[in-house]
């Protein structure tokens, strides 16, 4: 796989859109951040997302990622609304509910109690207060839901389902060595049970080596392999952005959002780093690329998105962006 | 039978207890805002305040000082012990403004414009030491010892930010460690203060019986208000319970035409108002400190208090009524209104009148911003501490007059109170935190009336739940965005 | 009365706070939820625990409670822990999503809403009145021996934590000079027969001794080391070290599970307690005992200290048994222990500082003595009688003391220019041991001297060297107070040990990627919010536990002690030991109390009338201690314990 762009026009992906995105609105107090962004992701390619510098590109990963509440409109991943996605699962809605159950028991215990009434009428008294306050819940879920429109915000379910990201300002686990930032990325790891921490100690350990090894590869290949057991928050700035690009190659996810991936990092890691990513992409991984730096840009993506002043401005073929006059005109006249 | 006391009183009451919490929290919400200190030792600064006001009050009572009291009198000083008061008060003023900005500052570099540094360090000198001598003129009455608390609390809580959060903010220490810093420092506070007074309760000595243009008056006894409605109007009738027997003081009746006319009145000249000052507002220059909404309630209040009086009827107590309700008031208590309301008005002119408060209110919105734009944000954060310090030491004293007792804990028990308000109001202003210390106020005594089999040992769970369910609901405050 | 007593009644309160702190590290240290009212939970274990252990309110006079279910003590602090836990979920639930300053006001609040709410209800639990009238667990069989199954079961229980713990520590220590005493957890290395190679942390090869000192000295010290263990826990502890087989494995979890058998029978047919609704469950407490001693095994990485442990228990029963009522098990065994524990602690602390210079220790002696000196002036003059020689006693002493105080910031300051390289802190530390050894070894045998001469000091001294048995009459006994002490230790090791396994897991990792950054832990798919329920709900129940435990000590309950103050001290020892490092949490909390017990001696020499402000004084002090090593020492003095993964380079 060393074919340089011009070669490279055989086109990806599957022609399945991965993510779709429709209207999608931000605003912060007066700022319009994004403004009715609507595009499309393929499944299998690497879709570059450029734009002048305040354009909305974060803020748009944010409100895909799940960290923003959209102001309008609606983002799909694989055909599933991202709200849907964030939406508590059945476990969770039960322990909502018992817990309010077990408050408002406990509450009706007290009052009972307090009234000095029998064992029996103490008993009824609880379970009529649980069953209020399971009751309570419901009704306040439904009212979310249905009245209110309540946006979810649980954007670790997201994640979970194959869609992650980066963070521009790299934001490292500083206490935590760089073996561990890496070791935490792997999803549902045994070991991050309780239960499984506790009495099934060999089986944790078996995945914590197979992790732990896993990890080392690719602290290898990111040529951080010297910085293992160093504390992440000793790292520098190109360093970083290697660790949080490894993080999010861990979680072993579909769509990678990559905010900024090279900022900083010296040419010669940026092409190997570049060179992975087709490897993934012929993998089948699909990538959205934020980058200011066009050459990298233009080489890498199948399609590339222009954004300005928050709305998409183009969409195109690297070649189509380049020799398109709107786009000089945004980022000369900024 | 004469009425019991009923929902206005616990609302009269629940005012009294918002303007405390309000001094205090006032303080709170500066310095979370511009020291950005989440201040869990702010309820010891009251404490401290009241404990100070002891020096004056009851110089007795104090160890050591005890030593330059005279032994025949409790509440008279020896001359060493005038002077000694004397050179606290003055040196507290002067401490303070060197705490604003070193020696600089006591040559008048906060000033506006730039006066000669002969005359700004003459003006302090003299005003310190025209504070030191209404300290000595002033002794031994309580109303003296909150001016002395509050010069003394106006250096220590600046003394404070100084010796101990400056550093820890040189060190970018993080939020959680300036809260446990905080803990910290409420033990050193209140417990200093035990190790040094002793474990007793004390006590203030509230003078009984003011004179007020020269007739005597109750300050402390109750004064009751009981309204009665009856089939023709209102009828408020006031009792002194200060002469024994209880004394009728005051009996007026209004029809319901002439409370119509009065409330009529009093909404007409407050909607006249807002509008008047709400109409020219573009350009108006003042038009911050007297705002349309100030404007209208000062307007508001001046009629209905002048129609109050020029509508009343004489009357007699009805035999009977519809209803009847009881209001406990002294003068004492409404007195803890007036100054808190007066502080405040004091603290509303500094923010928007003077170059110190734009500053100051610059640094709350953004405090990096504020520097960038070269305001001096050592000076601000020292004058926030400096107000912090004042107001929470007026807030103390008012607490111990109040509850007639000082003891260490007092000012930790009013801390959630104060949070409450705080957190209420939205963190942003010292206008929310006013706010919501006055509806936390309210709430407390409300809520105990309201809540039928609770003891008043609730009023701060109130308080608390109160809290709480703002921080579920809308954490950002009632203010807040 | 001998030193010991006081020095047992000292290490257990300060298992009871090791205990609440390990709960408050894994809230705060480790997540980072700060929790300013953990003494709710704490309140929350001590009430509930006792209300189910005591008997129903109708038999008592002048007291109204709920409950008074008469349940024995297992059960009831197995359900205060549980509803402890239950209690910070709730609390978790709607406040954890708050700014982390918000969490704190909210906490606070409740935990003081808690404490109102105990003392203005009078149905709830005696309201302002003490919550008494609940006998202690196995009161009636002490002081051991006694001749019944009974006593002899708690002797075999005393000498199984004892020994179990003892092997542990001894094979834990490791053998580089200067690694610090068991300087890693120990418990990451060792999975079920991975490795095939001696573990890299110090396996003992045949010519290297426990102790780790080389040549001749060091086999003394061992043979001290296998002597005072009676040879078990010694040989145990070296085959521990060793690489164990799978089928090696096998037969030790067997060995486990018949030892958890026999325990549980033992413990179901000597104790009958429980019979709740005239059905007697005995056997419930059998099973109880069988699965936690069987778990024990199964849990354990190093099974040859459970092990050692049980042949040990085993041996002490089946003599105590057949000896009766002869106090010569119970010293021979007790005995042997406490000698070790100070064979150990000198070797421990000799690891420990073992880069000091011989100038190091002599310096830490001299501020040792310097400070003892201070002293001198109150104790010649006399204190505590308030006459005019006493005062300048007083006065002189406190100008001394500031003296020292001021004299030791300015050397630690400027420690660069005089010291030898070592922190100025550790110097500190050995120094508070040399004023314990001096407190301990010296100064308490001053009054036996004057008394008696020089066979008083001998005899005190050994009493207090073997200080598991308190000498009375004549006799050795081991008395309540010390089975308390075994209790409490058994149940902080055992607790501690839980929090290392979690912290060091992969949900542990979770933690503290919550702690350093939520949103990164959520950006990589974790459900922050349940970690961090997760996180209070288990930090809650040990402070739940250690409501317990105080209930049990303290006998009698009263609001007083759940004040927020109690926080803060948890918060205290965290801080001083190392925020996330559970050992510190001991550390802390360890000098943190023998602060307080040397300021209560101290006390003691004040007129009676200054008493109260002594108090407060030690409690301003404390906070302006607090701020002081927030500022000058944040991470502690133990600082965050490093897991460092030893990567197999090939
Ligand atoms: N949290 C926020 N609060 C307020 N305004 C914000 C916030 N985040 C972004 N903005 C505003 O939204 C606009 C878009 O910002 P965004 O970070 O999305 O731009 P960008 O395209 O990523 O720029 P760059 O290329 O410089 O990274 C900017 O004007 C910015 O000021
Ligand atoms: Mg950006």
């Amino acid at each position: 796989m060393s074919e340089t762009v011009e070669a490279d026009e055989q086109t990806h992906g599957t022609g399945e859109a991965i993510l779709e995105v429709e209207g999608l609105r931000k605003t912060f107090g007066g700022i319009t951040a994004v403004d009715g962004a609507t595009f499309e992701v393929e499944e299998g390619t690497v879709t570059g997302l450029i734009g002048p510098n305040g354009a909305g590109k974060t803020t748009t990963f944010n409100l895909i990622s799940g960290f923003y509440e959209p102001d309008g409109g609606e983002v799909r991943y694989r055909n599933q609304d991202l709200q849907d996605i964030m939406r508590p699962s059945d476990t969770e809605q039960g322990i909502w509910m018992s817990a309010s159950g077990m408050t408002f028991g406990g509450i009706g215990l007290a009052a009972a109690a307090s009234a000095g009434v029998s064992t029996l009428g103490l008993g009824g008294a609880a379970l009529v207060g649980a069953g209020l306050g399971a009751g309570v819940y419901q009704a306040e879920e439904k009212v979310k839901n249905d009245v209110l429109e309540v946006r979810n915000k649980r954007p670790f379910r997201v994640s979970q389902e194959g869609l992650s990201r980066t963070f521009q300002l790299t934001r490292e686990l500083q206490g935590l060595t760089v073996l561990e930032n890496l070791m935490l990325a792997p999803q549902d790891q045994r070991g991050e049970s309780l239960t499984n921490a506790w009495f099934r100690r060999g089986a944790v350990e078996d995945e914590e080596n197979e992790v732990r090894q896993r990890a080392v590869e690719m602290l290898e290949f990111l040529e951080l392999d010297h910085l293992t057991n160093e504390y992440a928050g000793n790292l520098s700035g190109g360093q970083r952005k290697l660790l949080e690009l490894g993080r999010v190659l861990m979680t072993d996810p579909d769509l990678i959002l990559l905010d900024e991936p090279v900022a900083g990092v010296n040419p010669a890691l940026t092409d190997k780093l570049l060179q992975r990513i087709e490897n993934l992409r012929e993998q089948g991984y699909t990538f959205c690329i934020v980058e200011h730096d066009m050459e990298v840009i233009m080489n890498l993506s199948d399609t590339i998105i222009v954004m300005d002043q928050g709305k998409k401005l183009m969409q195109g073929t690297p070649e189509e962006v380049q020799n398109d006059q709107r786009v000089v005109d945004a980022y000369l006249g900024g | 039978m004469p009425p019991s006391t009923g929902l206005a009183n616990a609302i009269v009451t629940g005012l009294v207890t918002g303007s405390i919490v309000a001094l205090g929290a006032i303080g709170l919400a500066l310095v979370y805002n511009i020291a950005e200190v989440p201040n869990f030792a702010h309820g010891e600064l009251l404490m401290l305040g009241a404990y100070m006001a002891l020096l004056v009050n009851k110089p007795a009572t104090v160890p050591v000082f005890e030593l330059l009291t005279q032994a025949q009198a409790a509440r008279e000083l020896t001359a060493v012990g005038f002077a000694v008061l004397f050179l606290l008060a003055a040196g507290s003023a002067l401490a303070a403004v060197y705490l604003l900005g070193g020696m600089p500052a006591l040559k008048g570099s906060w000033w506006p414009g730039d006066p000669s540094s002969a005359l700004a360090l003459g003006v302090h000198l003299a005003v310190a030491a025209v504070l030191g001598v209404l300290v000595v003129v002033g002794f031994p009455s309580i109303w003296t010892g909150l001016l002395l608390s509050a010069l003394m609390l106006a250096w220590i809580a600046p003394f404070l930010e100084k010796v101990i959060f400056q550093k820890f903010r040189a060190k970018d220490a993080s939020l959680a460690t300036m809260l446990i810093v905080t803990l910290g420092l409420s033990f050193v506070l209140r417990f200093g203060t035990q190790a040094f007074y002793g474990g007793q309760v004390r006590t203030y000595v509230v003078p009984q019986v003011g004179s007020v243009f020269g007739y005597d008056v109750g300050l402390s006894a109750a004064k009751f208000f009981d309204l009665y409605v009856t089939g023709s109007g209102i009828t408020m009738h006031v009792i002194d319970t200060g002469p024994n027997p209880d004394q009728a003081m005051f009996t007026a009746t209004y029809s319901w035409l002439a409370a119509l006319a009065l409330l009529a009145a009093t909404v007409g000249v407050a909607f006249a108002a807002y509008r008047w000052r709400s109409g020219g507002a573009e350009g108006y220059g003042t038009g911050h400190t007297v705002g349309p909404k100030l404007t209208a309630a000062l307007a508001g209040i001046v009629t209905f208090v002048a129609l109050l009086f020029a509508l009343s009827g004489g009357g007699t107590v009805p035999d009977s009524s519809a209803f009847s309700t009881r209001i406990r008031l002294s003068l004492m208590r409404a007195s803890v209104v007036v100054i808190a309301v007066v502080m405040m008005g004091l603290l509303h002119f500094l923010l928007q009148e003077t170059k110190l408060g734009k500053a100051m209110r610059a640094s709350s919105d953004n405090i990096d911003l504020a520097k960038i734009t070269g305001i001096n944000t050592d000076r601000v954060m020292m004058a926030t501490w400096i107000i912090a310090g004042a107001f929470a030491a007026v807030g103390g004293v008012m607490l111990g007059v109040l509850f007639a007792q000082l003891t260490v804990n007092m000012g930790f028990f009013l801390l959630l109170p104060m949070f409450a308000g705080v957190i209420l109001g939205g963190l942003q202003s010292v206008y929310g935190a006013i706010l919501g210390s006055y509806i936390v106020g309210l709430s407390m005594d409300v809520g105990i009336y309201a809540i039928p089999d609770i003891g008043s040992v609730y009023r701060i769970p109130i308080a608390f739940a109160i809290l709480f369910v703002v921080l579920l609901v809308k954490p950002e405050g009632i203010t807040g965005g | 009365m001998a030193l010991s007593s006081s020095l047992v009644s000292l290490g257990i309160i300060v298992g009871i706070y090791a205990i609440l702190a390990l709960g408050l590290n894994i809230k705060f240290g480790y997540t980072g939820l700060l929790d300013i009212g953990h003494v709710a939970f704490y309140l929350t274990g001590a009430y509930v625990t006792a209300l189910l252990v005591l008997p129903p309110a109708s038999e008592q006079a002048f007291t109204t409670y709920i409950l008074g279910w008469n349940w024995p003590w297992l059960p009831a602090i197995a359900v205060g822990t549980l509803v402890a836990g239950l209690l910070g979920m709730l609390v978790a639930l709607p406040a954890i999503r708050l700014r982390e300053d918000y969490l704190a006001i909210a906490v606070l609040g409740i935990s003081v809403i808690l404490k109102r709410i105990v003392q203005s209800e009078g149905w709830l639990a005696n309201g302002p009145g003490s919550l008494r009238g609940f006998s202690q667990p196995f009161r009636d069989f002490f002081p051991l021996p006694g001749d019944t199954v009974q006593t002899a079961a708690l002797l075999g229980f005393v000498v199984l934590v004892l020994w179990t713990v003892a092997t542990y520590v001894l094979a834990q220590v490791g053998t580089e000079r200067g690694s610090e005493l068991a300087a890693d957890g120990g418990e990451r290395t060792d999975g079920s027969g991975a490795s095939t190679e001696p573990r890299s942390d110090g396996g003992v090869t045949r010519d290297r001794t426990i102790s780790g000192t080389p040549g001749i000295g060091g086999w003394v010290v061992d043979a001290l080391l296998a002597l005072t263990t009676l040879g078990v826990g010694y040989v145990a502890a070296r085959r521990s070290r060793m690489e164990t087989g799978e089928t090696e494995q096998r037969v030790l979890l067997g060995a486990g599970a018949v030892f958890g058998l026999a325990a549980g029978a033992v413990a179901w047919q000597s104790f009958e307690w429980w019979s709740p609704f005239g059905v007697s469950l005995d056997w419930l407490f059998g099973l109880v005992v069988f699965a936690a001693v069987t778990a024990g095994f199964y849990g354990a990485n190093r099974r040859y200290a459970p092990l050692a442990g049980a042949i040990t228990a085993t041996a002490a029963f089946g003599a105590a048994l057949v000896m009766g009522d002869s106090p010569m098990v119970a010293f021979v065994f007790l005995s042997a222990l406490s000698l070790f524990t100070w064979v150990f602690g000198a070797v421990a602390v000799a690891r420990r500082y073992s880069d000091l210079s011989g100038r190091d220790f002599a310096t830490a002696l001299g501020l040792a003595v310097v400070f003892v000196a201070c002293f001198a002036p109150l104790i010649v003059l006399g204190g505590g009688s308030g006459d005019v020689m006493s005062s300048v006693g007083l006065f002189v002493t406190m100008g001394l003391l500031v003296a020292f105080l001021y004299g030791v910031y300015y050397v630690g300051s400027n420690w660069s220019r005089f010291g030898s390289g070592v922190e100025f802190v550790r110097i500190v530390g050995v120094g508070a041991i040399w004023l314990f050894v001096i407190r301990y070894f010296v100064m308490a045998n001053i009054v036996p001297f004057q008394r008696n001469g020089f066979g008083a000091v001998v005899d005190n001294t050994i009493q207090n060297l073997l200080w598991l048995m308190k000498f009375q009459a004549g006799t050795a006994l081991f008395d309540y107070s010390r089975f308390l002490l075994v209790l409490t230790l058994a149940s902080l090791a055992m607790l501690y040990y839980l929090s290392e396994i979690t912290v060091e897991s992969p949900f542990g990792r979770v933690l503290k990627a919550i702690r350093e950054d939520e949103d990164v832990a959520t950006s990589l798919g974790k459900n922050t919010f349940a970690y961090k329920v997760q996180s209070m709900m288990l930090g809650s129940a040990l402070a739940g536990f250690a409501g317990g435990l105080t209930a049990i000590y303290f006998q009698s309950l009263v609001h007083t002690m759940f004040a927020p103050r109690i926080t803060f001290i948890a918060f205290l020892a965290l801080i001083i030991g190392g925020t996330a490092n559970n050992k510190g949490m001991i550390l802390g909390s360890t000098i943190y109390w023998s602060f307080q017990k040397a300021t209560a001696d101290i006390k003691a020499f004040f007129p009676t009338a200054a008493g109260s402000s002594i108090s407060a004084l030690r409690l301003a002090f404390i906070g302006a201690l607090l701020i002081v090593i927030l500022y000058y020492r944040p991470e502690g003095l133990w600082g965050e314990k490093r897991t460092l993964a030893e990567v197999s380079e090939e």
